[in-house]
């Protein structure tokens, strides 16, 4: 800096203080004011140093971003501490890319979305990150628009989640973890539904398997039957389950009388209700996981000494493993969320969703809420695991494994010429 | 080593019919054929993967009705090779070994021995999805022989290749069936191929087989119109056939007609080896059975020979020719040529299509 732009910045800061000094008189305290004038020295002084004065436009932004604070946190918010700190942020930050842009998502969502500010910041942030990731890489018209939509239907799942998450404080969670039946309700959930998901990867796997190898009469109408309990109604499912199995059935009092099993209002009950629901995401995962392994590579197999058996365990498992597991997840997903036929076939013992109707219902929202928040974090390690499974696969830590034995000194390979 | 008697099967619309094929040990068998005729099923069958099947097919003497795929011994190389994508390089070699309980010393060694012969120790380690198609067929081929099979299966497994690799895995395979004397059937739709590796040929069409005989045999004399076209046997000319005396015919094309010792009438088809035919610029003097005038289209050169396509009417005609011999006919300004050949030379065989 220049002498000249030394003297021009002092006579501003001295005019910056007179209007400060007239219009802040009552509005704040002394030491807010010096707060909001020594903030607005550095918005000054980061106008005049880092803001080229050549560039006319970018001191106009510069201009403009400052106004945009100013409204927002003094007319609108009436905070004018928030502005001093915003404007320090601001002048820091103006020119670090894409930072500047979360900033005043960040001070709009605080601004004006009260309530739920953390939810829209979060959205809002995302929905910029993917909007500038876009424009970087010149993705087009077309893509801009599929990215706008495929959000709006994003954020119509993610915002109420987000929303019923911070609403929630760690006080209520840590209260509502403590009680027994909340504990005992979750235990249920999860036993049930891992149970019922082994026993689906039991069964559903083989009939995979046959489905997609073999071309047999009636395969058409096996394979619609595999979606029938998509769409059946929930309630129905129960109803039927009760019906075949029920405790005034001969079938049901076979069960109890020679193994001592109950379907109605027991974790049996649960389960033949929860393999019912989720079957088909297990099967439906399997089947297409097995398409995509050539059947001439089990004849490879074959050729080479391996019995079918063997064959279907060395390599069509192992290649069909990752698109199981996925399978497993949704299944299980699926299973531990089952509320309908439950509210029929076992009311007591309670699994988590069915605690939760109850619970609303009889205490209304508010209690219904950290429940409700905690079998989100129980269903989380779901989401974490489909996550993972992108990179991860069971076929490749196979590979790795079968490395070892055989690292060859590099030294050894041929020199392509 | 292996019988196949009066094969038939059927497979959805297409079917093969009634295959009679034998294969002696150390053979080398290429069933050639064009796509969809039948060859994979044919090698499918032999390999156990199809079991329905009528006639009898027997390896070492033995009837395999029963035997299942994995009691045979056999290696099978696919067309797209069919590596265990889950399995690393060396591991997909000693699979078959593994099956057979084969002590980890000796799978070991076999393994590395294979790897030697083909030139592929450099990959034992790695993942077998980042292999060229060349060295996936090598690695498939190391599979398939490590397992020391009886029979080893070729299903078209240079098909997939360019030209470069092409010419490389087919030394390959030559130099391999030369030091282990597996005996093999290789599947493939090209004669080029075929003629390069085969001891005996198989010809394939539409289910069922049209010619099997030497190698050389099938090149010069094939059994029909489909047979010639398909080995691209040279100067194919189609005609009827009327009797003459002396076991000769007298085979008339659109324009012109030629000479041929044979006894077949009829509609007929010949073929002709280009180095039988004698060129000239005026008719050659004396007795001569065949003498056809012809325009000269073009002229390719060899060490030593020359090749002159030529046109009789509408047919296209070559001849192998001493390369002095055409110099000194161009010297003298010549545009066509007069072609003489005798009647041995020429075979004849029956035109399948004209039925």
């Amino acid at each position: 800096m220049n002498r000249r732009e030394v003297i021009k910045f002092g006579a501003l800061a001295i005019a910056l203080l007179a209007v400060q000094a007239l219009t802040l008189r009552g509005v704040l305290r002394p030491v807010g004011q010096l707060c909001l004038y020594l903030s607005n020295l550095f918005a000054l002084f980061m106008g005049m140093y880092s803001v080229r004065p050549s560039k006319r436009m970018d001191l106009n932004f510069y201009v403009l971003g400052y106004l945009t604070l100013f409204v927002l946190f003094f007319i609108l918010a009436r905070q004018p501490l928030l502005l001093a700190l915003f404007v320090i942020l601001y002048a820091a930050l103006y020119h670090v890319p894409g930072a500047i842009g979360y900033l005043f998502i960040f001070a709009f969502s605080f601004a004006l979305f009260a309530p739920f500010s953390l939810p829209v910041f979060a959205l809002a942030s995302l929905f910029y990150t993917g909007i500038r990731w876009l424009v970087l890489r010149r993705a087009g018209l077309l893509a801009a628009i599929c990215y706008v939509l495929g959000f709006l239907l994003f954020a119509a799942t993610l915002l109420p989640m987000l929303q019923m998450s911070t609403m929630t404080s760690f006080q209520d969670l840590t209260k509502s973890i403590s009680a027994d039946y909340v504990q005992d309700a979750i235990r249920l959930s999860v036993v049930s539904s891992s149970i019922s998901t082994a026993v689906i990867v039991l069964l559903g796997v083989p009939l995979a398997y046959v489905m997609v190898r073999w071309r047999f009469r009636g395969r058409g109408i096996a394979d619609t039957l595999i979606d029938i309990p998509i769409l059946i109604p929930q309630p129905v499912v129960g109803i039927a389950l009760l019906t075949m199995l029920g405790p005034k059935t001969s079938a049901g009092q076979f069960l109890y009388n020679y193994f001592g099993i109950e379907i109605a209002g027991s974790v049996w009950g649960i389960c033949a209700a929860q393999i019912f629901v989720s079957s088909p995401f297990l099967i439906r995962g399997a089947m297409t996981a097995f398409q995509a392994v050539d059947e001439r590579l089990e004849y490879a197999a074959q050729t080479l000494g391996a019995h079918p058996i063997r064959a279907f365990l060395t390599i069509t498992l192992p290649l069909a493993s990752k698109g199981i597991f996925y399978g497993c997840i949704l299944s299980w997903a699926r299973a531990i969320s089952e509320f309908g036929s439950l509210t029929v076939i076992a009311y007591k013992p309670a699994t988590a969703p069915v605690l939760i109707h109850d619970i609303f219902t009889q205490y209304g929202l508010s209690e219904a809420r950290p429940l409700s928040v905690l079998l989100v974090v129980v269903c989380l390690w779901a989401f974490v695991a489909l996550r993972v499974m992108r990179t991860w696969s069971p076929a490749s830590l196979f590979t790795r494994a079968a490395l070892r034995p055989y690292d060859t000194n590099p030294a050894s390979e041929p020199s392509v010429g | 080593m292996i019988q196949i008697q009066h094969l038939s099967r059927a497979w959805g619309d297409f079917s093969l019919k009634d295959i009679c094929l034998c294969a002696q040990p150390k053979e080398y068998l290429v069933i050639l054929g064009p796509t969809g005729c039948g060859k994979t099923l044919l090698l499918e069958t032999v390999a156990g993967i199809h079991r329905s099947y009528s006639g009898t097919v027997r390896i070492a003497g033995e009837d395999m009705a029963t035997v299942p795929p994995y009691r045979r011994s056999i290696g099978f190389v696919y067309q797209k090779s069919m590596l265990f994508p889950n399995l690393a390089v060396a591991q997909n070699i000693e699979y078959g070994l593994k099956m057979r309980r084969t002590p980890r010393r000796e799978r070991r060694a076999r393994v590395e021995f294979l790897a030697g012969l083909l030139g592929i120790g450099y990959l034992l380690a790695r993942d077998v999805t980042a292999l060229s198609g060349g060295e996936m067929q090598k690695v498939a081929l190391a599979r398939a022989l490590a397992i020391e099979p009886d029979i080893l299966l070729l299903d078209e497994p240079l098909s997939p290749l360019d030209q470069a690799s092409k010419d490389t895995l087919l030394e390959e395979i030559r130099k391999l069936h030369d030091q282990l004397g597996t005996t093999t059937l290789h599947v493939t739709h090209d004669h080029n191929i075929a003629r390069r590796l085969a001891d005996r040929i198989a010809l394939l069409s539409n289910g069922s087989l049209v010619q099997v005989g030497e190698a050389a045999e099938v090149f010069r004399y094939p059994v029909s119109d489909f047979a010639a076209e398909f080995v691209r046997a040279p100067n194919i000319l189609l005609g009827e056939a009327v009797k003459t005396e002396n076991e000769v015919v007298q085979i008339n094309c659109d324009g012109f007609s030629l000479r041929a010792s044979s006894r077949l009438t009829g509609p007929v088809g010949v073929t002709i080896p280009p180095e039988e035919v004698r060129l000239g610029v005026s008719a050659p003097d004396g007795d001569h059975m065949n003498v056809l005038r012809g325009d000269i289209e073009r002229i390719e050169n060899q060490a030593g020979l020359a090749t002159v396509t030529f046109r009789v009417n509408e047919n296209r005609l070559v001849a192998t020719v001493p390369r002095a011999e055409i110099t000194q006919m161009l010297g003298q300004g010549a545009t066509h040529v007069y072609a003489e050949f005798a009647p041995e030379v020429v075979h004849v065989f029956r035109r399948e299509s004209a039925e």
